[in-house]
């Protein structure tokens, strides 16, 4: 990645109204997913420098819920990539209402009870990214030279799944500061349904695999600040005062 | 509060009709593109083309499909924003669905990050 810029920005642990980012803030909004890597191999020095802010991430009562895997084997990668797209051809053919008149007749009320038994996983954007897959027409793993496979232990204390997002996102800021390009992709969970890939990549019971983590040498200069939508924030101040503001204008 | 239990608002949207989502919308600006295609590459939608008909300036602009009228894969990441080269794509809408998907706390106007 083309080196950028750092001088002009504000000094860490100081704050006045209205300053320039500081290097973390930086990182933190030019942040963007990169889908696009070059063949180029990452040093193992560097990936464990990048696991390294995972080890050292919060965690409910420190139970550190998460384990690593690292795949740098490109032919494993894409044959998880052919499995998916597999997975999701056959997945597709029970949901996928919009082939036609007759399918969506019959399909159609199931889909929509599907939906609303599982609404996290047939969100209208991940059943976009499903069709696209099914037709051929994207990929789900991007071929990256590194792949962090993000495991959960299920035992964790509180919430593990959030604990291990929070590792999760140590590295990914850890991997941007260095120059890395990263993105989460949670397309695992479909390969996760075949027990014949949980074995292979050895995934037993106290863990459990549903997101991990792309990272490799950016092909090209795609972090920057994007706009996105205005937040509404509920305020409660002293006395139960309660007044909306909105964040962002 | 809007209730999202069941009857009306928590019908599932339909996908495929406009009235029932509300896609992003990025807008080109024909003058400061320059066709480079580094959208269309990298759009993690794959919602971007190559337009097949020449403009006044004897450009091939890249465009937003649209799978039915209205109907987009955009989902207004802005990934095609930060990467233009010559700043010629702008955000103007986010991405958000209708009826039970609808997002609560969000509005539809997008801005940058400020510095408070």
């Amino acid at each position: 990645m083309a080196k950028k810029p750092t001088d002009g920005l504000s000094p860490l642990y100081t704050y006045q109204e209205g300053m320039e980012w500081n290097p973390v803030e930086k990182v933190i909004m030019e942040r963007r997913s990169i889908r696009a890597f070059k063949k180029e191999p990452v040093p193992n020095s560097l990936i464990r420098r990048v696991l390294e802010a995972g080890r050292f991430a919060p965690s409910a009562g420190n139970a550190q819920p998460w384990k690593f895997i690292v795949v740098k084997d490109q032919e494993l990668i894409a044959e998880m990539d052919r499995a998916t797209a597999k997975l999701t051809k056959f997945m597709m053919w029970f949901v996928d209402y919009n082939r036609g008149p007759i399918r969506r007749l019959l399909l159609a009320p199931f889909t929509r009870f599907m939906t609303r038994f599982m609404p996290n996983k047939l969100h209208p954007i991940p059943f976009n990214l499903l069709q696209q897959i099914s037709a051929d027409k994207a990929s789900s793993f991007y071929n990256p030279p590194v792949m962090i496979l993000l495991l959960i232990d299920k035992r964790g204390v509180g919430v593990p799944a959030l604990d291990a997002g929070i590792c999760g996102q140590n590295m990914v800021l850890a991997a941007h500061s260095l120059g890395l390009g990263t993105c989460w992709v949670g397309m695992m969970t479909v390969l996760m349904m075949n027990p014949l890939w949980r074995r292979k990549l050895g995934i037993k019971s106290p863990y459990e695999l549903t997101d991990c983590i792309l990272m490799g040498w950016p092909k090209g200069d795609y972090d920057g600040e994007v706009p996105r939508e205005v937040q509404t924030v509920e305020w409660i101040e002293a006395g139960g005062v309660r007044r909306v503001e909105r964040q962002g204008v | 509060m809007i209730d999202l239990s069941f009857g009306k608002n928590g019908k599932i949207p339909n996908y495929f009709k406009s009235s029932d989502m509300a896609m992003g919308i990025v807008v080109f600006d024909p003058g400061k593109c320059s066709a480079c295609g580094v959208c269309v590459a990298i759009c993690p939608a794959q919602g971007l083309k190559f337009t097949k008909r020449e403009d006044a300036l004897k450009k091939r602009l890249p465009a937003l499909m649209e799978s039915a009228p209205g109907v987009t894969l955009c989902m207004g990441c802005g990934d095609c924003a930060a990467a233009c080269p010559g700043q010629a794509i702008s955000v103007k809408r986010g991405f958000n669905a209708g009826l039970f998907f609808r997002r609560l706390a969000q509005e539809p106007t997008v801005s940058l990050p400020k510095k408070y």
